[in-house]
């Protein structure tokens, strides 16, 4: 567990936090003060069922993924996915054929779920209150991932 | 499957040269001879050659063995595996951290022949090493992934794998199911959507696991549970139901090392686990078997995790930082419990070896202490954790499936339960750590002050109690169930669970192939000062009896009103989920009482939320945070279920000033608006 220099997550952030400046060190679970994230001004904001999501400016995120943050002030991270479970087996059509359209859709078929990713966050915003009308007896969310679990 | 083998060859050699803080006074042995076959007479053998792998042979001692049904003896390091074989263990000169606990049970299960032939385990880690020497007889690629080059974060991954199904070749250690077929992949290094989900048996490779090994989490954080933006990981869960032909995998996650947490966290010697295991959302899937740790005399380890989500307890062992073995005392503190074995395994065989000093042992450190070098490469090491605490289960539980492959992912984790030992009893009425209390002992709600020496019980949490024990100790319920926020059911026992295993197959009407019954939460109440609920609000269709406006009620226990359940049905699990805004979620706790009259604490006040740092909003809002208890398994689920909200001062240090004021940085008034809104479900059986 603990007593293995190794796996020091403290070594890890301390690592982090040498590599460059704070705003490229961010990763999920890290969470944020008000003061930090005043520094980008306002902030794209979505309402997603009973939660409001922040955008983080592309500048600071780097790739393709797209940075977030919930009300708490916890940096989430997107590949602008939907996950789409317990849905009829046309679910990649009904996906294909709804707006806005995927850039990529992957059924894996053992467990019956796919993931369809979106050009931006904000797409994939949109595909997800269009698909739980279209798929209104499967599960529909973002793909996102607010935590970054650690071996325990 | 006959074979004439023989048992590997120790040298009888030198007494224990060094053997750092292990205080206990008794002269420590020297290395066990082994050899295979428990009841084989046998005698002192010399020293010799490598010997083949699978065959071992010595002109002096030939001693006929069967493979198929031998125990752990056969391995060189078996006398240090306790989880195995804690009666013979080397661990038993050590009487100051060794005694009066147990193992799992698995020397008959061996004896047996059940050593978890044709059942795939998955370790889902940061990786293992599969040509080690214990791992590769089982190692299957065809069941294993890798998503990075990068191989230096094998080690907890290994030892993990070594736990489950070392092999027993006559090298190194023996795993709880030596035959079973070993997978890996290293997702924890590699985390992204994607991988989760074909980890999770969306892929052809990991969709073959009959038993999924999940030694990592999060539980730092409060996320939303079946939200629109809680990402992958539940509808991943509970699709591992789909495998197996329908029977569903097996998912073993650890509990948590957070009960004792470093002082940042805020709760350093609060006497109660510092981080919940529920806020891991994964955790609340009832088809996740959590498991706790315990150590090697009998009780918690002290990292161990608590919380009703528990399903049952490995085993983990305790810091093991000290002697040549683990078995040492910590240097300065004054209690046994924070000293003692951990759980011996495997370690990457191409990692090197650690410099003896600060809490590494002489084992760990590879060097001789017993006669024959017996770790000189570091191939093998001893780790704790819950993250040890879980392979063992996942283990038990390939034992079961080799004995009956027909096992549901629900019968399993019923046979897991049916053979669970209830251990420890009235521990929440001793002083388990030093300079601390007992976990029952009362904290009012007022001051945030333990009151020392006055202990309670589930009495003692009612509407308008001032004060509330921290720790509720093991409960009977309605149905006859035992069940501990510390150990869950228990500690499974090997010969019981594979009998059971075998019932099953004789009698498959004992099999429960159905799913359990998930429903929507539904609203129980909603309290605000000037922010009544929406029209969008789920809380909207309350009527007017559940509406509750003024300040918000700190400092005391509240009920937050009756929660009717119209179906006959029967508890598989309940769950409470909170939406909040202004409140302090640091102050907040949760009980819940059955219809049966049976008390669970779902949360509790002054935990690690009240110094988790942010924004002004992370302390103040809720966002669907999910909790959950197996407290009331088996009870009918029909009547009236009392849900009350133990609220402590967020303006108020602790005894021990390890709570900065939950608040403090934001005070709150009571005349701050704020909104708090409860709903729950009965997941049924």
């Amino acid at each position: 567990m603990k007593n293995k220099l190794r796996h020091s997550p403290r070594l890890l952030g301390l690592a982090l936090a040498l590599a460059g400046p704070v705003c490229q060190a961010m990763s999920p679970g890290d969470m944020l003060a008000e003061e930090e994230i005043a520094r980008w001004g306002e902030l794209r904001t979505y309402d997603i069922g009973s939660s409001r999501i922040r955008e983080i400016p592309a500048q600071y995120s780097g790739g393709h993924d797209t940075l977030l943050l919930n009300e708490q002030g916890v940096v989430g991270i997107s590949q602008n996915g939907i996950v789409v479970s317990e849905a009829p087996d046309n679910v990649q059509s009904v996906i294909q054929q709804t707006l806005p359209q995927p850039m990529s859709i992957e059924h894996f078929a053992p467990t019956g779920i796919t993931l369809a990713k979106y050009a931006s966050f904000a797409q994939a915003v949109e595909a997800l209150r269009a698909l739980k009308i279209a798929l209104p007896g499967a599960r529909v969310g973002l793909a996102v991932q607010f935590g970054r679990p650690v071996p325990q | 499957m006959q074979k004439n083998c023989f048992g590997p060859l120790i040298v009888m050699a030198a007494l224990l040269t060094a053997c750092d803080g292990a205080g206990s006074g008794l002269d420590a042995p020297a290395a066990h001879p082994l050899a295979c076959g428990a009841n084989s007479g046998v005698r002192l053998m010399s020293a010799s050659a490598d010997i083949p792998s699978g065959y071992y042979a010595d002109e002096m001692d030939l001693l006929p063995c069967d493979a198929d049904t031998d125990t752990g003896e056969t391995e060189p390091l078996y006398t240090y595996q306790w989880a195995l074989n804690y009666k013979d263990s080397y661990f038993n000169y050590f009487p100051e951290t060794f005694g009066g606990g147990m193992d799992l049970n698995v020397e008959p299960v061996h004896r047996q022949g059940f050593k978890g032939q044709g059942v795939n385990v998955l370790v889902v880690d940061e990786g293992v090493d599969a040509l080690h020497e214990d791992i590769q007889p089982n190692f299957k690629a065809e069941l294993s992934w890798t998503y990075s080059r990068n191989t230096s974060r094998k080690s907890h991954g290994t030892g993990v794998a070594g736990i489950i199904a070392a092999a027993q070749n006559g090298k190194g250690v023996m795993g709880i199911a030596p035959r079973a077929n070993l997978g890996a992949v290293d997702y924890v290094a590699n985390q992204e959507d994607r991988n989760y989900i074909e980890t999770h048996g969306g892929a052809p490779w990991s969709s073959e696991a009959h038993i999924f090994n999940a030694s990592f989490g999060d539980a730092k954080l409060m996320l939303p549970y079946e939200s629109e933006d809680s990402g992958v990981d539940t509808p991943s869960i509970r699709a591992i139901k789909r495998l197996r032909d329908g029977k569903g995998a097996i998912y073993v996650k650890s509990a948590g090392n957070e009960y004792a947490k470093d002082s940042e966290e805020g709760c350093e010697t609060s006497g109660f686990s510092c981080v919940n295991p529920a806020n891991d959302i994964v955790k609340l899937e009832p088809n996740v078997i959590v498991a706790a740790a315990l150590n090697a005399k009998g009780s918690a380890s002290y990292y161990s995790s608590a919380g009703s989500v528990l399903w049952v307890t490995g085993m983990g062992g305790e810091s093991g930082g000290y002697g040549a073995y683990g078995e040492g005392l910590h240097p300065w503190w004054e209690t046994s419990m924070l000293g003692g074995p951990t759980i011996f395994t495997t370690d990457k065989s191409d990692g090197g070896c650690f410099l003896p000093f600060l809490d590494y042992t002489h084992f760990n450190a590879g060097q001789t202490v017993r006669g024959e070098p017996e770790n000189p490469n570091c191939a093998y090491r001893h780790m704790n954790g819950t993250s040890a605490a879980a392979p063992t289960i996942s283990g038990v539980a390939a034992l079961m499936l080799s004995a009956n492959p027909d096992l549901t992912w629900r019968d399993v984790r019923d046979i897991l339960r049916l053979s669970a030992r209830k251990v420890d009893e009235g521990y929440e009425r001793v002083v388990r750590r030093a300079d601390s209390h007992p976990s029952a002992t009362m904290m009012d709600l007022r001051t945030n002050q333990l009151l020392h020496g006055v202990l309670g019980g589930a009495s003692d949490i009612f509407d308008g109690a001032t004060s509330f024990p921290l720790e509720l100790g093991w409960q009977k319920n309605a149905a006859g169930n035992d069940y501990s926020n510390w150990y869950g059911f228990g500690v499974p026992d090997a010969e019981k669970a594979v009998a059971l295993a075998l019932a099953y197959r004789e009698n498959p009407a004992l099999s429960r192939a159905e799913d359990v019954q998930i429903p929507d939460f539904r609203p129980v109440a909603y309290w605000h000062k000037d922010r009544p609920p929406t029209a969008e609000s789920v809380f909207a269709t309350l009527d007017e009896t559940r509406l509750r406006s003024g300040p918000f009620p700190y400092r005391q226990v509240t009920s937050v009103g009756k929660f009717t359940w119209n179906t006959a049905q029967t508890v598989d699990q309940f769950q409470v989920r909170l939406s909040g805004a202004n409140v302090c979620r640091g102050s907040l706790g949760i009980a819940v009482r059955s219809p049966s009259g049976t008390t669970s604490l779902l949360k509790q006040p002054n935990d690690h939320f009240t110094s988790l740092g942010g924004t002004k909003t992370s302390f103040r809002t809720i966002p669907r945070y999910g909790l959950g208890s197996y407290a009331f398994y088996g009870e009918p689920a029909q009547g009236d279920w009392e849900i009350f909200v133990i609220a402590a001062n967020p303006d108020a240090t602790n005894a021990e000033n390890t709570l900065t004021r939950p608040c403090s940085s934001w005070s709150l008034f009571s005349g701050d608006s704020f909104l708090m809104g409860f709903e729950a479900r009965v997941i049924a059986q």
